[in-house]
């Protein structure tokens, strides 16, 4: 028998394996508790509605996008999904070890983080979705009023939420990857960082205004440029809108590619 | 097949190999010894690619195997870990694995084959109520799911009863014979001496000897050697009786707390005694829970021989 012939040569695609790997995330994210946390922190922003009947008269983009008060959905509901996917992918996987099980086996460890990656957007993006979905019509169905909302809103809403998944999820990925020890606790402290305090701790250094250097904010404003231009404001001074496109695209693509460098260089004990 | 050439690994300050060299080489079965923290599944995972070296050389079929998914074709791994997907059945873990190295179709044939061949049931619960031993098998099923060529075993008889353990000794024996190269680690000798056709020895991250079982063989049978054995008060109480009229053994002490019965016995030559030992377990129908070599002792055979 020859040393070097392999008797199997048969390689699935890429997107195969894709699918397979993906299917097996998706069972873990039915089979893991967390999930069923985060659907029960989505019906959050419904709660202070339901007594307050009378005070649902303003415009559904209050809730969905960035509102007067405290916007659950934007800072505690949205980063949650992002974080528990985009760090469930990789660091749960090195936690209970089964990431052996995929490196053995014959998976460049880059399709992994990208598979892990395609997967957690269109699971954060459908959550998300979802949850817009039942913010919407849960509203409406508290006030009895169908027709204080607007198709468009929703769609903008999907849209937005598409991208802040995108963004945030592949960077919790790579902090999923690079991180050995309390990542979620990492990612959580990240999260609240950039979407509370970002804007305050950089704001100063933009003369009060919106600062640029809060990622929430480029979201913010490509939504208000973009995605919903007819129900929401939003600017960054001296910044065009299409900068926040590309920063918002550089930033999913650049983690991407600095999570497929990390996942290369890793050592797994 | 496999070489590994003045390899050294550390994990921040601990030095988990130090110029470690060893080979593994083609059709045989090589068993890889050592006590625990002796490095052992350090060079495994370096042999799989999961850790990188930091210096010195890792061939396996002369190829570097970080980040190589074509040798992995040709490699089944059984790691130390409970490495599973706990809401899977059996069948549904092996299968989704071997999907990413078989078509949609044969996957499905070849995990029911390898499930077949570890004596595990293709239809069954969910891996998360499995037993300690199921797992294990479960395992190895994964591994071999593709006919690979190369197989590495770290630790694969833990949690395995003694008939699991046999078992599993017969498993590999028949895959060698089909031509299987195997690596198979442990920290118990007797677990290796039978199937091994080659014996590495590893402590404190450097390579003691290499060569034929007989050779390492003499070399530890100079040494007296403590097994635990722990079952039932009843069950150890009629092992013990059909032990201590034998020669090889030296002691046989009981050992008891609150929540387990233990039998120790020491013997002068563990390479009469284990066999001796499965045959009266078998042929008695006796209940033992749990058989381990000492630790300690194995600790002394190597300080012993360094």
């Amino acid at each position: 028998m020859s040393l070097n012939v392999s008797k199997n040569t048969y390689s699935p695609s890429i997107w195969a394996k894709g699918i397979y790997l993906g299917q097996i995330f998706i069972e873990k994210i039915l089979f893991d508790k967390k999930t069923y946390i985060l659907i029960f922190v989505s019906i959050l922003p419904l709660l202070p509605y339901i007594n307050e009947t009378t005070a649902v008269t303003s415009d559904y983009v209050e809730i969905i996008t960035i509102g007067e008060e405290t916007n659950i959905f934007n800072f505690l509901i949205l980063p949650l999904i992002c974080l528990i996917l985009g760090i469930s992918a990789i660091s749960d996987e090195k936690e209970n070890k089964t990431i052996s099980q995929l490196l053995s086996r014959p998976v460049k460890r880059e399709e992994i983080v990208f598979v892990k990656w395609i997967t957690v957007l269109v699971i954060g993006v459908v959550i998300a979705c979802l949850d817009a979905l039942i913010i919407y019509i849960g509203l409406c169905a508290i006030v009895n009023d169908f027709t204080i909302l607007h198709l468009g809103v929703l769609l903008g809403a999907w849209l937005f939420v598409g991208l802040w998944v995108a963004v945030y999820s592949t960077i919790f990925l790579f902090l999923g990857i690079v991180i050995d020890k309390n990542a979620l606790g990492w990612g959580l402290a990240i999260a609240y960082f950039e979407a509370f305090f970002g804007q305050f701790i950089f704001g100063p250094f933009t003369g009060g205004a919106n600062s640029v250097y809060s990622i929430a904010n480029q979201i913010y404003y490509v939504t208000s440029e973009y995605f919903l231009v007819d129900y929401f404001s939003f600017s960054i001074s001296n910044f065009e809108p299409y900068y926040s496109l590309i920063v918002c695209f550089a930033l999913i693509f650049g983690f991407l590619l600095l999570s497929m460098f990390a996942m290369q260089r890793k050592d797994f004990p | 097949m496999i070489e590994l050439f003045d390899v050294s690994k550390s994990f921040k300050d601990v030095v988990a190999l130090s110029r470690l060299s060893m080979t593994a080489t083609y059709g045989q079965v090589t068993g890889f010894l050592g006590p625990n923290g002796a490095g052992k599944s350090t060079t495994l995972k370096l042999i799989m690619g999961e850790i990188r070296p930091d210096a010195g050389v890792v061939r396996v079929f002369d190829e570097n195997p970080i980040n190589n998914a074509v040798l992995k074709r040709r490699i089944g791994y059984v790691s130390e870990h409970e490495d599973l997907y706990p809401w899977m059945k059996g069948k549904q873990f092996v299968s989704s694995l071997a999907r990413l190295i078989l078509p949609r179709e044969q996957a499905e044939t070849a995990a029911k084959e390898a499930l077949k061949k570890v004596g595990m049931a293709v239809k069954g619960k969910r891996i998360k109520s499995y037993s300690k031993g199921m797992k294990q098998r479960l395992k190895v099923a994964a591994a071999i799911v593709h006919h690979p060529d190369l197989l590495i075993l770290d630790e694969p008889f833990g949690g395995l009863d003694p008939l699991g353990r046999r078992e599993m000794k017969q498993l590999v024996s028949e895959l060698n014979r089909e031509g299987v190269t195997a690596l198979i680690s442990s920290h118990i000798l007797y677990e290796l001496d039978e199937m091994s056709t080659r014996m590495v020895l590893i402590h404190r991250g450097q390579s003691l000897a290499e060569g034929p079982p007989d050779e390492i063989l003499n070399l530890i049978d100079e040494f007296p050697h403590q097994i635990l054995f722990r079952a039932q008060h009843s069950e150890l109480k009629t092992f013990s009786q059909l032990l201590i009229e034998e020669d090889i053994i030296r002691s046989i002490t009981f050992r008891t707390d609150k929540e387990t019965k233990d039998l120790i016995v020491i013997t002068d030559n563990p390479s009469e005694f284990y066999p001796f030992a499965t045959r009266v377990i078998a042929e008695n129908g006796l209940l033992i829970n749990h058989l381990e070599s000492q630790t300690d002792n194995i600790e002394a055979i190597f300080d012993f021989l360094t």
